[in-house]
């Protein structure tokens, strides 16, 4: 009895599986924009609600296309950047050397001149 | 010679990093592939540019010392290493940093990157070797310029057959740049052509200090000035 009934729990959900979706009724655009022009007509709030969506939407659009180009504008910055420092760091370390080389090749001639005599 | 072309040379590369840099902003067009990022591309190529013909010089100066053994040689190919190392820095940074506004991502084992990776480590195992190899560091490292000169062919074909590295405008490599756009990239060539030229000298002359100080040590030492 018990298998009976598991069966038929089974089966009933399988029924309404099974059962074709109602077709959608089949408008043509012209149609459709009709329908939303005159909902829009019936009702200002609801006119004033799509508009603002659309507006809201083509700004989220705008921004973040601006956004991606600022972040392309920090990225060209910051190789740039990056140029420019690794240069300047080059020159210095060269000029430090070269200071250093001149201090310690002076001292050791006078060194040796002293030695010398 | 190089004492007086040194300020000549290091102002007129300062005269045109200043220009090059206004006119990737101002005068070279929008790309629209690439967007804004492509800015990145008028100075990022030149460094590379810089970064072969230093290694290529360091590779044949090194292969001319290891033939007739004489310092001048040697000097030339320590510091167009040094310059090679900071211009391959900067090649990878930027890149790095290109590729991250490009295609969102730091870094990727794309053929030409991985091949430019290489060759700077190559050049910066040839620093190492130089500081810190003793006695022998000259032979070794010019050993060791020679191999990685072998890798800027590969390096510079990889670009054509790379399907990822970003190119110079909408699909094209640097020599088919039309317009302001070759312009300023030429421009910011001889820039940095001139500005490689003034980094040589210095180094050159810095090299050349060194080799006097090792030499004056040895005279110290033999006159017991030095212990």
């Amino acid at each position: 009895m018990r298998t009976w009934i598991i069966v038929a729990l089974c089966f009933v959900p399988a029924l309404a599986f099974a059962q074709p979706a109602p077709e959608a009724t089949k408008r043509s655009p012209a149609e459709l924009r009709q329908i939303c022009a005159d909902a829009m007509n019936a009702d200002p709030t609801f006119s004033e609600a799509i508009v603002k969506t659309i507006n809201e939407d083509t700004y989220l659009q705008h921004a973040k296309a601006a956004s991606a180009v600022a972040k392309n504008e920090k990225h060209v910055i910051l190789a740039y950047a990056a140029m420019w420092l690794l240069s300047v760091g080059f020159v210095l370390f060269l000029w430090r050397r070269q200071q250093g080389l001149r201090v310690e090749i002076g001292q050791l001639r006078r060194d040796l001149e002293a030695a010398s005599k | 010679m190089s004492n007086k072309a040194i300020p000549v040379l290091a102002t007129l590369s300062a005269i045109g990093l200043v220009v090059t840099l206004w006119l990737v902003f101002t005068y070279a067009p929008f790309e629209p592939v690439l967007l804004f990022n492509q800015k990145i591309f008028y100075w990022h190529v030149p460094h590379a540019f810089m970064l072969f013909l230093a290694t290529t010089i360091c590779g044949v100066s090194s292969l001319v010392f290891l033939k007739k053994r004489t310092p001048k040689w040697d000097d030339l190919a320590l510091a167009t290493a040094e310059i090679a190392v900071v211009f391959g820095a900067a090649v990878l940074i930027t890149g790095s940093i290109w590729a991250k506004a490009a295609w969102d991502i730091w870094w990727s084992w794309e053929k030409r990157l991985t091949m430019s990776l290489l060759l700077w480590l190559a050049l910066v195992g040839y620093v190492l070797v130089r500081r810190f190899a003793g006695a022998s560091a000259d032979r070794l490292a010019a050993g060791l310029a020679v191999f990685g000169t072998l890798g800027i062919p590969f390096i510079y074909t990889m670009v054509d057959k790379s399907d990822r590295h970003p190119q110079a405008g909408s699909g094209g490599n640097v020599m088919t740049l039309t317009g302001p756009m070759k312009l300023v990239f030429w421009m910011s060539v001889l820039t940095f052509f001139l500005w490689f030229l003034t980094l040589v000298m210095m180094r050159v002359q810095s090299a050349a200090g060194e080799r006097e100080l090792r030499e004056l040590r040895e005279k110290g030492l033999d006159a017991g000035v030095l212990s």
